[in-house]
Parts: structure tokens; sequence; C-alpha cells
């Protein structure tokens, strides 16, 4: 978890030297092995987190990774390191290849969840969790509400992240994810 | 509601991680996707390609079509129907030469010998035939022309009015500044001897190119002398039989042929006028 909060966080410097690099690698693919080194695992654990085992993962992060350099010419540098396009590319991957073989998706809970709630800056919302809870209050969500609670709680991802990826402004994932916790917190009241 | 399955997965190390690593399997899988679009794009410019040509073959033979002269005068159409000119240049071949040639004979047997004499009769003979056929072609408007009376001849007092309902396409004719009159008073025909065709709505004169005018009264059996229209004034001979004309007399406007720009040569039909002594006029 905390390997993807230091992938996001660079600094000016090395997202300019990685723009030079996917300039490079739009007329030559094999140029782009650096980059590839350089996220495949947080791209791995991203994609491990929807889908059952490391196999399936494994065969979506390579074509991730395949249709990121295919598609490398559409990529526009706004000054956001490239995980952020990848991350895009994969939710994207991920939502297809479960429409096209009618798979459920995976959603893994982390042991530590509960802790994760608790943590929450918003002092309202104080959710006295457990896992047995929170497996019953999870199938009554919708499936962009249970990406926001991955996303922000399993995965330890920032607002401004969460907002890129699913191709929101941060204050609207902000918003949303909040919306969502206050919607947990009266379904764990209903449960007794 | 959502259908997702929930799961408590232990944490994978990043070295269970690395083993996936293959950076060959995703260049591979990256030059199949590359393949796959460009056949997609051979396809779709060769289809494109197809298109074009099949569209291209299409509205070239629609134009080619659209050159071909169409004859739109319907008067054209039937003169040239009824006139054929291949027996009259039969004869004219057969006999007229011939005449040439024994007036050249008799003028040139005195100066010069028999291979001269031949000479100039070979030449004489080609310079008459090429004459005599340009003639007849020439003269094949004549003919045509010609040939109209005899028709008016048969039929010259049936009327072929065109009905009201299918004016509105030609343009409007005024006689003697009046529109499509039924009866003008003899005074005004002599006053303004005028037949105009004027599209009122353009504005626009359509010139007259041809028709025939009698006076005559309905009870006429015998054809009257006509007169042949092919400006926008009467002639003065017929300027003067409407001076003569009594009562019960009509002008009667036969096969009236204008020229409309981008139809050409039209027949507006006939036109029976009554010539009234008085003041008294009708419009249709």
């Amino acid at each position: 978890m905390t390997q993807q909060k230091n992938i996001y966080h660079q600094s000016k410097s090395t997202i300019k030297k990685e723009e030079s690099i996917l300039k490079a690698a739009t007329t030559n693919p094999a140029k782009f092995a650096p980059i590839y080194e350089k996220y495949y695992v947080a791209i791995f654990k991203f994609v491990l987190q929807r889908v059952e085992n490391e196999q399936v993962a494994s065969e979506i992060v390579s074509d991730v990774f395949a249709k990121a350099i295919f598609n490398l010419k559409k990529y526009k540098f706004k000054g956001y390191p490239f995980s952020a396009w990848l991350y895009r590319v994969a939710y994207n991957e991920i939502a297809t290849k479960f429409r096209k073989k009618q798979k459920q998706r995976t959603v893994n809970i982390p042991d530590e969840s509960w802790n994760l709630f608790s943590n929450d800056e918003d002092e309202e919302i104080d959710i006295a969790i457990d896992l047995k809870k929170l497996k019953v209050c999870l199938p009554k969500l919708k499936p962009n509400e249970i990406e926001l609670i991955e996303m922000r709680f399993f995965e330890e991802r920032p607002f401004k992240e969460i907002g890129e990826i699913l191709e929101l402004t941060t204050e609207n994932a902000r918003v949303k994810t909040h919306r969502v916790l206050k919607k947990l917190q009266k379904l764990f009241n209903t449960i007794k | 509601m959502n259908d997702f399955k929930y799961q408590n997965k232990p944490e994978v190390t990043d070295k269970v991680i690395n083993d996936f690593k293959d950076f060959g399997q995703v260049l591979e899988k990256r030059n199949a996707i590359a393949k796959s679009y460009t056949r997609v794009k051979k396809w779709t410019i060769s289809a494109s390609i197809f298109t074009a040509i099949t569209f291209g073959i299409i509205v070239g033979l629609n134009i080619k079509e659209l050159k071909k002269p169409v004859i739109k005068n319907q008067d054209l159409i039937t003169s040239a129907g009824s006139f054929n000119p291949q027996p009259v240049l039969a004869s004219i071949k057969t006999t007229q030469p011939e005449i040439k040639v024994i007036e050249a004979k008799n003028k040139l047997s005195v100066i010069v010998n028999q291979t001269v004499k031949q000479h100039i009769k070979e030449k004489i003979v080609d310079q008459k035939e090429t004459k005599s056929e340009v003639d007849v072609f020439e003269n094949q408007e004549d003919f045509s022309i010609n040939k109209k009376p005899k028709q008016e001849s048969n039929n010259w007092f049936t009327l072929s009015e065109i009905p009201i309902n299918n004016r509105p396409s030609l343009p409007t004719l005024y006689i003697s500044k009046l529109a499509w009159p039924n009866s003008l008073p003899k005074k005004d025909l002599v006053k303004f001897p005028n037949i105009d065709a004027i599209y009122t709505s353009l504005n626009r004169q359509v010139p007259i190119v041809d028709g025939m005018v009698y006076v005559t009264n309905a009870l006429e059996t015998t054809k009257p002398k006509g007169f042949r229209i092919t400006g926008n004034t009467f002639p003065p001979g017929l300027i003067r039989d409407i001076h003569k004309a009594k009562n019960n007399s009509i002008l009667l406007i036969k096969d009236l042929i204008l020229f409309i720009p981008g139809k050409g040569r039209i027949s507006i039909g006939d036109k029976k006028i009554e010539i009234t002594q008085g003041k008294n006029q009708n419009k249709n």
C-alpha cells in the first residue's frame, strides 16, 4: 500500500524524465521497458485486488501494458504521473474482461479494513465495523460505490488519484466517497 | 445492489508478483493488436477505394446519359420523323450529275483534248455530287416548312386549344395587351396589333418564333389567306384584314411556337378570338 503512495507522489523532474521515455516509446515500443519495470507491481496489485487469483491478474496486466503501448500516441501529458493513465487503462480493461467473460468481479477485503474506516478524517462517521458486517453491507452498495470504498479504504489512494482514475474532479471524488460512507453507516445501523 | 464476489485474500508479496513479469509477452501482445488493426485498416481502405470507384462509375454513366442530346420540341420530332431524305438524295444523285456532265461536255469539247476532257469531267462530277448532297441537306429545313401548310390545309379549321389547367407552365399570351382574350374589339386589334408571350411572375418576355394567323368566320369552309407571325407585331396585311372584318369574324391563331429558354421551341397551340365591332371584351 505504501508503494502506491510513493509512485503517485513523484517529483517534477521524475515526471519530466518519464515523459521523455514515453516520447521515445511511441516510435520504439522496446523503450517502454523502464516504465513497465516501474509500474508493474502497482498495476498488478490494482488488478489483483479485483480478480480472483494471480494468474488471471498477470494475464490482464500484460494486456493493460500492451494496450498502453499501442495507444501511447493518444496519451497527453498533463503534468500527472503516467500511473494515473495506466490505472485508468487497467480499470477499463478489467471492466471489459468481466463483461466479455460474464464472470463475477471480486472484491478483496483486507483484514485491517475496520481500522481504515475509523481513521477517516470525518468524525461524524464513526463506524464500529467488523468483517462479517462489512461482507453483509457491501453487496447492498452499487458497483461504482464499491469502487470508491475499495480505492479509498482498501487501497489507501488519495482523492486526487481516485478522481484521475474514475475521471472525476478531486472534490467530486471526496464528496461521493463521503456519501457512500454515510450510506454504509446507515446499513450498519440496520444490522444487529 | 451488486453481485460481486467478496473474499479475504492474503497479501501477495512483490517477489511473487515479479515472477509474472514478462515484457517480451507484452510486446508480442502489442504487435498482435497492431497487426489486427492494420488488417482492419487495409480492409477499410480497400473497401472505401472500391466504393469510390463504383460511385465514380455510376456518376460517370449518369453524366454521359445526361449529356446525350434530347429533342424536346415535338414539332421537330414529327417533321424529322415524317421526312426521309434518302429517296430524294438517291434521285438527285442519279439524275442531276448526268445533266451537269453533259453541259460541261458541250462547253469543253472544242478546247481540250480527250484526256483533259475526261479529267475535267470526273472533277465536275465529283463537285456536283457533293454539291447536290449539300443542297439536299440544306433544303431539308425548307422541306419541313413547306410541309406544314399541307397539314394545316387538311385540318386548319379544327382547334386544339390548350386547356386552362395546362397553361400555368406556359407564359401568358397577351393579344392587344389583353391576356388570353376570347374576344377583342376590332378597334383595339388595329390600335395595338401586338402579340406577346410574357412570364409575368418573372417579368420576362419570350420570343414568338412562328405561327399562322387567319381572319375568318365560323361558317367559312375554304381556307383564307394566312399570315405568318415571326415577331410581336401583326403583319400589315393582317391588320388590313382585321380592318375589313365583319360581324362574326374571328381571329384564328394557329400553332403558335415560342422559344422558351431552357425548353426550346414549344408550341402553345391554337387560339380563337372573336372580333367584335363594339368595345366589349371577354377575358378567359
